[in-house]
């Protein structure tokens, strides 16, 4: 374990400049993150469904090719999902990005460890199911990078980033999911000319 | 790296008669994104909708997926259909919460094991679950038990719940429909 990046500066800056930028966040502190830069129409953060953030990303970016789509999910969430990147990796979508922010803890649950704290490199694993680049940021100077790939570069790309285990205040996004469905839709819809890959 | 074509993947030679008519009832029900995990009764239709440009097909490694996937292509404004053998209901249920809650609509065509004449008694415990399963999650089930009858319960479950407003909805194709897999020694 290090020291750990700090999770809210880094989903701030993954947000930032947002035109154009449709997001799905994992349940419990990512969705808290997200929704702490801002509850944004844009933004479909998780309340359960616990494996499932980067498959609902890749659904979003297959039916609109014209938004880039990111992904925010902690490390326990996308290892329940770890067949997902096997799937992930093998189609086509340029416009899919994924962030992990990885803490090694199930922070909703009490902060046990996860399975990262023990070596699984889920960088590693989504380059070897063929994503397009991986990395792993662990230090600010790995940030820049780490944000533009996510952000920007051909996908499926994913980046890890290794945040501190520390647990941030609450910001806690609307929990009626066909709301959240119903605005997400509304936004995509409204605002397709202002989408871009 | 696919190796040669072995006789157990083999049995179904011929394209079943509900084939054709199924694959047009999802092109004309706005049906964009197949997510799939094969089963030998679904091999011709997966052949059909992979070869069909309109259609984008994504190879689920766990039907759970296919539950995100279709959440996240209604979100997008589309309309996901979902592939699996019975077994794989199993695998979906938790996903499927988010659909119920969420009012989510997807539509599910599972094709029966563990009915009459199952040659592996280990598929018998979900393939009876199946259809009280999906209902407990909250998916509509139409269960049909002829090759004609596929195509309609099809174009029916996409109105009711695409344009319907209605929750996920199911086709479970039996057992009859689909045939019995054989295994080494089977009638010994």
């Amino acid at each position: 374990m290090i020291a750990g990046l700090d999770r809210r500066a880094i989903t701030a800056r993954l947000l930032a400049d947002r035109d154009g930028l449709l997001v799905v966040a994992g349940l419990g502190a990512p969705a808290w993150d997200v929704t702490a830069v801002a509850d944004d129409d844009r933004n479909f953060p998780l309340w359960g469904a616990m494996g499932g953030a980067a498959m609902v990303g890749l659904g979003v970016a297959l039916a609109r090719p014209e938004w880039r789509v990111l992904v925010v999910t902690g490390d326990g969430e996308q290892l329940m999902g770890l067949s997902s990147l096997s799937t992930i990796g093998s189609v086509t979508a340029p416009n899919l990005g994924i962030a992990v922010l990885d803490n090694e803890r199930y922070g909703e649950t009490g902060m046990q460890l996860t399975t990262t704290a023990t070596g699984t490199d889920l960088a590693a694993v989504a380059d070897a199911c063929g994503f397009r680049r991986t990395m792993t940021a662990t230090s600010d100077a790995d940030l820049d990078a780490g944000v533009a790939m996510a952000r920007s570069e051909p996908g499926p790309v994913l980046v890890v980033f290794k945040v501190a285990a520390d647990v941030p205040p609450q910001v806690v996004p609307p929990r009626d999911g066909r709301r959240l469905v119903d605005r997400f839709r509304v936004a995509v819809a409204s605002n397709r000319d202002h989408g871009h890959g | 790296m696919v190796g040669p074509v072995t006789a157990a993947q083999t049995t179904i030679e011929r394209e079943p008669p509900w084939v054709g008519p199924t694959h047009r009832a999802l092109g004309d029900g706005g049906i964009t994104v197949v997510g799939h995990v094969p089963d030998g009764g679904l091999r011709h239709l997966i052949a059909g909708l992979e070869a069909d440009h309109r259609i984008t097909t994504v190879r689920l490694s766990s039907e759970q997926e296919g539950v995100a996937l279709a959440a996240g292509v209604f979100l997008g404004g589309g309309r996901a259909a979902l592939l699996m053998q019975s077994s794989g209901v199993g695998n979906c249920i938790n996903m499927l919460g988010m659909l119920e809650t969420c009012r989510i609509p997807a539509l599910l065509l599972v094709t029966m094991r563990g009915q009459a004449g199952e040659a592996n008694p280990w598929q018998v415990p979900m393939g009876r679950a199946a259809a009280d399963t999906l209902r407990l999650m909250g998916v509509a089930v139409r269960s049909v038990g002829s090759a004609e009858e596929v195509a309609v319960a099809v174009t029916g479950a996409c109105a009711d719940a695409f344009d319907g407003g209605g929750p996920a909805a199911a086709v479970l194709v039996e057992q009859r429909v689909i045939g019995v897999k054989t295994f080494a020694g089977d009638g010994r």
